[in-house]
């Protein structure tokens, strides 16, 4: 095992470190639905002319031929940044589907920026929803339509309004209605059961197999989980700087230990998360796809609290300033909670590993033994069950 | 970035594999003194087939691996369910950086054979997470027949193991008139010494695990000096990063088979439990299983010959909090069991309590981890 970046890795970051910056919103202003709106197109097509949307898809399947561990990195540091633009839903999950389906001409015009499709997700965000159900589709900003899969696993697009800026009194009509969003920084509309489908130039492929969907919602959590990654270390980061310069009682607060601990704990789930989220995302492509989710889930749980828990953490540490509008630390804490929800949270993720690890050996599928880095392919047989006291 | 094995380490893992399936050790007896022979017996049995010291040059009976092969070893121990392996190499490594050959050649083969134990003389009464400010002296000066030597007097306190120890890795003040960090040295000192006395404290789980160790005018040849005079807070500091990590020290695979044999005693319906209680089995997997990951990923950062550093304090943390949340799990759901039968398992409870104390306390290391990491001013 080697468990560093490699050179093109910190470039990539490098990249998305730069990219990020220069699309960042410029404050909570920067925010309002009509103002994001209008910065999307320039947003957009930097990322298609950079090549990292459906940067992971192979390239025969109309993608980037890069790896989910990248476009882990680079959703990482979009989150980082708060980058108001769909990139999980339309750079990475709808291409996941759509390449599982084998729609090669779909990725590619997604890739190259003329098509736009956002997830539609059931009603509670927990698992992508049914053609013919009601749902949410989410990271809708500048969608052609949504997406979602019909009974047999096959992708279908849903028809959606103009424009995410009618805001919540102003659904136009024929598909998804914009609905106010927790998070300032995605876009979300309700899509009723009825809505029509869409009529879009491009196939979008055949049914996806169950392995498929595995390794599909492997790949999103993986990639949920750099979204949450990114935005608590930089909620961390930007408290932590704060408390090294604001100064009370004559000194910085930074320098009181019980402020100390908390930034260090903080610092603690964030690295915790980092390694959860590398393995998950590296697992996403090489393991067997059970295995895989095994690994997606545990990072999305860890990620899941340790984000909620490192944003209270770094709204505490700013005081009051960090519970105003103006700062950016409500931004962050609204887009962890709504990333924290989008297929499972962690109390969910538990209840789907204690399923596939709990269940009885007999009863269980092949992966219900652990599945360690490595490990999970490189042995043939698992070890005898352990008995006995410790 | 690849967690795969390499094509050495999945050798290893299927030799180490092989090895262990016909090596199982009988279930280790519940009382504390029944133990310690035990795990001593099974840590014999393991250096012999060249399981401990991997890193270690094999001049000195190591293997001259690469530090991911302990991730590998954690792996097969702790998934396996077997006993961890011996929490040495804090000290074997302090030797390997800041012995001379001499005492090289003279020490590891028989600390990684674990033929001969050792234990680590640093917490004073009155030196605790203030470990600077340690009184015991060594006074340097000739001995009866002339050749230099330390007069070593002080008291140490929880000193793990002494009890079971024929060495003792001493932090000591040599230089009275240095700076409280710069009068320390680090001496290796026999435990037969006269002058030497080890009082066992029994701990809250009923293990002789700790002592007092007395020393009256205990005398040591000054060859015994570990590094130069006045380095002992340097080679305190660097052992401490070792002690720290929990591949190092072999921490995950024991925490790896506390959840290993829950889980399979839930699956074998001997734990009976509800949907709550499965749920946090998993929060505890999930917990550990992001220790386990980012241990390997501290190895890995070490394939470049680097050595521990501060940041091996958010390790400490996060196999304090894997400890401790398992702990948590394992009492609730093995019910009365820990209470009126098996007391191995509130020993691992209460083991789990002093895993936020041994080592530096938490507090101590999310200092270090708000100063040395994050950069917070001190």
């Amino acid at each position: 095992m080697d468990i560093r970046l490699s050179d093109e890795q910190r470039m990539l970051i490098d990249i998305a470190t730069r990219l990020g910056t220069d699309l960042a919103p410029s404050g909570v202003a920067g925010l309002a639905a009509a103002t994001r709106s209008a910065g999307d197109a320039a947003g957009w097509s930097s990322l298609v002319e950079t090549g990292l949307i459906a940067l992971h898809v192979p390239a025969e399947r109309g993608g980037g031929g890069g790896r989910t561990v990248d476009v882990a990195l680079v959703a990482e540091q979009l989150a980082a940044a708060l980058v108001p633009v769909p990139y999980v839903g339309a750079a990475v999950w709808a291409p996941t589907l759509l390449a599982a389906a084998g729609a090669a001409d779909a990725v590619e015009a997604v890739a190259a920026g003329s098509l736009r499709l956002a997830p539609v997700l059931r009603p509670d965000l927990g698992g992508l929803a049914r053609l013919g159900e009601p749902g949410i589709a989410f990271d809708t900003q500048g969608a052609d339509a949504g997406l979602l899969l019909d009974a047999d696993g096959t992708p279908h697009a849903i028809a959606m309004a103009a424009s995410d800026s009618a805001s919540h009194e102003g659904g136009s009509g024929r598909g998804g209605v914009a609905v106010v969003s927790a998070d300032l920084t995605r876009s979300v509309r309700v899509v009723p059961a009825d809505a029509p489908v869409a009529d879009l130039p491009v196939r979008l492929g055949g049914p996806l197999d169950g392995d498929a969907r595995t390794r599909a919602d492997a790949v999103v959590l993986a990639i949920l989980a750099a979204d949450l990654l990114g935005v608590m270390g930089r909620a961390l980061d930007d408290a932590v700087a704060y408390v090294g310069q604001r100064e009370q009682f004559g000194v910085p607060v930074g320098s009181f230990q019980a402020v100390q601990h908390l930034a260090a704990h903080a610092a603690t789930l964030v690295e915790g998360a980092r390694s959860s989220m590398w393995h998950a995302a590296w697992a996403a492509d090489e393991l067997p796809a059970d295995a895989a989710l095994l690994a997606a889930r545990q990072a999305k749980a860890f990620c899941a609290a340790a984000a909620r828990d490192v944003g209270e953490t770094a709204i505490q540490l700013l005081g009051g300033i960090g519970l105003t509008w103006e700062h950016l630390a409500h931004v962050r804490q609204r887009r962890i909670l709504l990333a924290r929800r989008v297929l499972g949270d962690e109390q969910a993720q538990y209840a789907a590993i204690a399923a596939a690890r709990l269940t009885p050996r007999s009863a269980a599928a092949p992966h219900a033994s652990a599945a360690p880095h490595g490990a999970g392919q490189a042995r043939g047989e698992t070890h005898p069950a352990p008995v006995g006291s410790i | 970035m690849d967690f795969f094995d390499t094509a050495p380490e999945a050798e290893f893992r299927a030799e180490l594999r092989a090895w262990l399936a016909a090596h199982r050790p009988a279930p280790l007896p519940s009382d504390p003194e029944g133990r310690v022979e035990a795990l001593g017996a099974w840590h014999r049995a393991l250096a012999a087939a060249g399981y401990v010291g991997l890193a270690f040059p094999q001049a000195y009976g190591g293997r001259g691996l690469p530090p991911t092969f302990e991730a590998v070893l954690n792996d097969e121990l702790g998934l396996g369910g077997f006993p961890p392996p011996p929490a040495i190499h804090h000290i074997t490594n302090a030797i390997r950086l800041f012995g001379s050959d001499e005492q090289k050649a003279r020490h590891l083969p028989s600390m990684l054979a674990c033929t001969e134990r050792w234990c680590q003389g640093f917490s004073e009464p009155n030196a605790g997470s203030d470990l600077a400010s340690v009184r015991t002296r060594g006074t340097r000066g000739p001995g009866r027949d002339g050749a230099e030597i330390y007069t070593i007097d002080g008291q140490k306190i929880w000193t793990s193991e002494a009890i079971w120890s024929q060495w003792c890795l001493l932090l000591c003040r040599t230089e009275p008139d240095a700076s409280a960090h710069r009068g320390l040295s680090m001496l290796l000192v026999p435990l037969d010494t006269p002058g030497v006395e080890c009082r066992p404290i029994v701990t809250a789980g009923g293990s002789r695990e700790f002592a007092e160790v007395f020393f009256a005018g205990a005398e040591v040849p000054a060859a015994n000096l570990l590094g130069e005079p006045g380095q002992g807070w340097a080679i305190a500091m660097q052992l401490l990063g070792y002690e720290r990590g929990p591949g190092d020290i072999g921490w995950v695979a024991r925490l790896m088979r506390m959840l290993t044999l829950l889980e399979e005693d839930i699956r074998a319906g001997r734990v009976v439990t509800d949907e709550s209680g499965r749920r946090q089995v998993a929060r505890a997997w999930v917990t550990l299983e992001a220790l386990r990951l980012h241990v390997a990923r501290t190895l890995s950062s070490r394939l470049d010959g680097s050595l521990p550093g501060s940041e091996g304090s958010i390790d400490k943390l996060l196999v304090t909090e894997a400890d401790q949340v398992l702990n948590h799990v394992i009492m609730d759901l093995r019910g009365a069991s820990p209470l009126v039968a098996d007391e191995a398992w509130l020993d691992a409870y209460f083991w789990s309590r002093a895993q936020s104390l041994f080592g530096g306390t938490q507090q101590v290391q999310r200092t270090i981890v708000a100063q040395r990491v994050l950069g917070l001013p001190r």
